[in-house]
């Protein structure tokens, strides 16, 4: 099997991208894992590209008669388990941001009721306030007497 | 004679339900019931609207979906020891006068979990189709799965014993679906034992607005959130 023009818009494809990861890890914007994963991938395709009879010799194991067929086949599998993993991953991170929000909401809540609290305790310890009849309720007042609770 | 609601709280999710939340919030005052609205990142009025209420608010930076909302009132809930946790919905279409017959039912049966049933209220034949036709069938379908004998598993009118939920805290967190909770709620509480008993309830129309939960969306939820218990659970048969 011959270079061919797809084989070295390839090979500059997988230089570039490989040029980028390493800049990536350069400035700590990858992970082990991910940086592993993308070297490995780039570099794989840098090499076979520019050694095609490498891919023949490696589909012939396979016993696949079109390279072309066996690098699409191969190529198909990595990007399926590339998306699962990347699925699973984004999938944890949500359920982390949730519990996340849900915490940062509830703590919001408790430090709003302690606040609440001592302005109340405040009040009560102002009497001049209360004597001159000053109102802060903003709508219907029917349920704020129901709503105190601990 | 009524059961006391003393040490009860209701538990309201709401997202962009300023309009709404007025005719929810009004009568819950009126019958002196302690609200909890989880404002689950409105972008208009609602925790304002709530506040004026009198309803203590706690409120999502951001919307994560009205299970999870849900859950965060639930947490708050059983941390604050209520002995008695009310799930109702802020579009108005539930009737706080009705509550006194679900904490009967709970004295009654000893239930963990009291469902309100649409099916079983006088004003289901005038129900929208969707909700006459493929309710039972969803409904009989996590029946199956979770071994409980409900007529309507997503009416969103439902009281909780408080205890049981704190027992049962752990499947909070492990509930994974962000919008259509009740049938993973099911799911997993069926797991824990729970036990759970119906009443008719009785749907008011929705005060204004509509309802963001479209009837593919409804129907993919769903099931989603059944696929997803099921393949993290081992599920148990509740007797």
């Amino acid at each position: 099997m011959k270079i061919t023009v797809l084989s070295i818009i390839i090979a500059v494809v997988a230089l570039i991208e490989l040029i980028r990861t390493v800049r990536r890890i350069r400035r700590d914007e990858l992970g082990l894992r991910s940086a592993a994963i993308w070297t490995l991938l780039w570099t794989g395709l840098l090499y076979f590209a520019v050694f095609p009879a490498h891919l023949e010799a490696l589909a012939e194991i396979a016993q696949m008669r079109r390279t072309l067929l066996f690098a699409s086949a191969v190529g198909i599998v990595v990007l399926f388990t590339l998306v699962f993993n990347l699925s699973s991953r984004l999938e944890k991170a949500q359920r982390q941001i949730a519990r996340l929000t849900q915490e940062l909401a509830i703590q919001s809540y408790d430090a709003e009721r302690r606040i609440d609290g001592l302005q109340r305790k405040l009040e009560e310890h102002t009497p001049d306030k209360q004597s001159s009849g000053e109102q802060s309720s903003t709508g219907p007042a029917s349920g704020k007497k129901n709503n105190d609770r601990g | 004679m009524a059961p006391s609601p003393d040490n009860l709280l209701i538990v309201i999710t709401a997202y962009n339900e300023e309009d709404n939340l007025p005719h929810v919030l009004g009568p819950c005052a009126e019958h002196e019931y302690p609200v909890l609205v989880v404002d689950d990142g409105s972008l208009d009025e609602t925790r304002s609207v709530a506040r004026s209420y009198g309803a203590r608010v706690v409120s999502h930076p951001m919307n994560l979906g009205q299970g999870h909302a849900l859950l965060t009132g639930f947490r708050v809930a059983v941390r604050e020891g209520a002995g008695t946790i009310v799930e109702m919905d802020a579009d108005g279409q539930h009737d706080p006068s009705e509550i006194p017959a679900f904490l009967e039912c709970m004295e009654r049966t000893g239930a963990d979990i009291v469902v309100g049933s649409r099916i079983m209220g006088s004003n289901h034949p005038d129900a929208p189709f969707f909700r006459r036709t493929f309710l039972p069938h969803v409904t009989s379908a996590i029946n199956m799965l979770s071994g409980y004998r409900m007529s309507d598993a997503m009416c969103g009118f439902r009281v909780f014993r408080g205890s049981s939920l704190a027992r049962v805290e752990p499947a909070l967190d492990a509930i994974l679906e962000p919008q259509y909770v009740a049938a993973e709620m099911f799911l997993r509480f069926a797991a824990k034992g729970m036990s759970v008993a119906e009443v008719p309830v009785h749907l008011k129309d929705r005060s204004s607005g509509k309802s963001s939960k479209g009837f593919v969306r409804y129907g993919y939820g769903v099931a989603r959130a059944t696929i997803r218990a099921l393949a993290d659970l081992k599920i148990k048969r509740n007797p």
